[in-house]
């Protein structure tokens, strides 16, 4: 598996991770999650990959949408977190923070290595 | 409609049927709400944009960067949920009853194998159906993909069986022809008249020659098949990744 395949790899399992936190603080549209999106660097999120990303996370009844007019422009589609959506986050943060704290500790006392 | 608007419902029309091919092996009900998502998306990126800024150059620019239509598919679908052929996922069936199809034509093939007296008109009937079923399953997903391949597979597998059916009316005729011993001008059936070599040889080699076609256009089909999840995933691969 070549570097940019794994970052990649990474970075998609992240975005779901990231893009139901954004929603646990408060309701976004779209476009406005992508720009809050965009400002983590390291995600390097494209404008549109977001949406198929809200499209699953609404299938699997995490997320839900509503389309709204709006006063300036075409009518946005607002999503908010489901209850069970705010369950699963909390469960993937845990599990992130395990998973980070467990890397950290693995990367600094490497099995069989020099200390 | 102004230049930029036209220069824009372009590139925002070519986009999106650029994401919908990407899309075209994904099975998920929410995917045409994905290409609304985004549509209404880069109605509000342009909207945006000062009239003075709706260069021709700008506008590639803000489509570029909405990112490659082939990373859709796996956000949308990650390993396992995608892919139009087998397993076939129970909610896939259970969502698109044109599925139960499968089944039926097993259970009918059961049914004429236990009773041999139905076997000839069923299977004439079964395969009228089917061909008609493969028309329009490759009239669908071209439809969606727009891709080449399909239409050399719709040769091979459409439109050549519709003419080996006319041809094969007219070998008939001249088989009967040469079978009374009454001449016959059209090669190859002319050497069976002249006695040169026999009728059955001529038959073997006419039937050689029409799968021989079927297969140059199958082959030709396939390797011209975007085959569009792989190219996504060699995408990913290689492209992607501005920091890094």
């Amino acid at each position: 598996m070549g570097l940019s395949n794994w970052k990649t790899q990474l970075r998609k399992g992240l975005l779901d991770l990231c893009v139901l936190n954004f929603l646990a603080s408060g309701e976004y549209y779209g476009y406005d999650l992508v720009q809050e999106l965009k400002k983590i660097p390291a995600l390097s999120i494209r404008e549109g990959t977001v949406y198929p990303i809200l499209a699953r996370l609404e299938e699997d009844g995490l997320v839900i949408s509503e389309v709204r007019p709006s006063d300036a422009g075409p009518p946005r589609k607002y999503f908010n977190i489901t209850s069970e959506g705010r369950r699963a986050v909390q469960e993937m943060n845990e599990h992130w923070e395990r998973i980070e704290r467990a890397v950290k500790s693995f990367r600094a006392n490497p099995p069989g290595g020099k200390r | 409609m102004n230049d930029e608007t036209t220069i824009w419902q372009k590139l925002k029309a070519g986009y999106l049927r650029r994401v919908e091919a990407a899309l075209a092996t994904v099975y998920h009900p929410r995917k045409q709400e994905v290409l609304d998502d985004l549509s209404r998306h880069l109605e509000l990126r342009f909207d945006e944009l000062d009239p003075q800024q709706r260069t021709a150059a700008r506008l590639e620019e803000l489509v570029e960067e909405m990112g490659a239509p082939e990373e859709y598919a796996d956000l949308l679908a990650p390993e396992g949920a995608r892919r139009t052929g087998w397993p076939i996922p129970w909610r896939t069936v259970y969502r698109n009853p044109r599925w139960l199809a499968l089944p039926a034509v097993i259970a009918l093939l059961v049914v004429t194998a236990a009773q041999p007296g139905l076997t000839l008109p069923v299977f004439r009937a079964l395969n009228v159906l089917l061909f008609m079923g493969v028309a329009l399953a490759l009239f669908i997903q071209y439809r969606r993909s727009r891709d080449n391949g399909l239409l050399w597979l719709a040769g091979a597998l459409v439109v050549w069986p519709l003419l080996l059916m006319a041809i094969g009316w007219q070998s008939r005729s001249l088989i009967d022809r040469v079978a009374a011993g009454q001449k016959v001008w059209l090669w190859p059936f002319c050497l069976a008249a002249r006695g040169e070599v026999s009728l059955g040889m001529v038959l073997v080699a006419v039937a050689y020659w029409q799968r021989f076609v079927t297969y140059v256009l199958l082959v030709v089909g396939i390797m011209k098949l975007k085959l569009s999840s792989e190219s996504g995933e060699r995408h990913l691969e290689g492209a992607q990744e501005p920091n890094a």
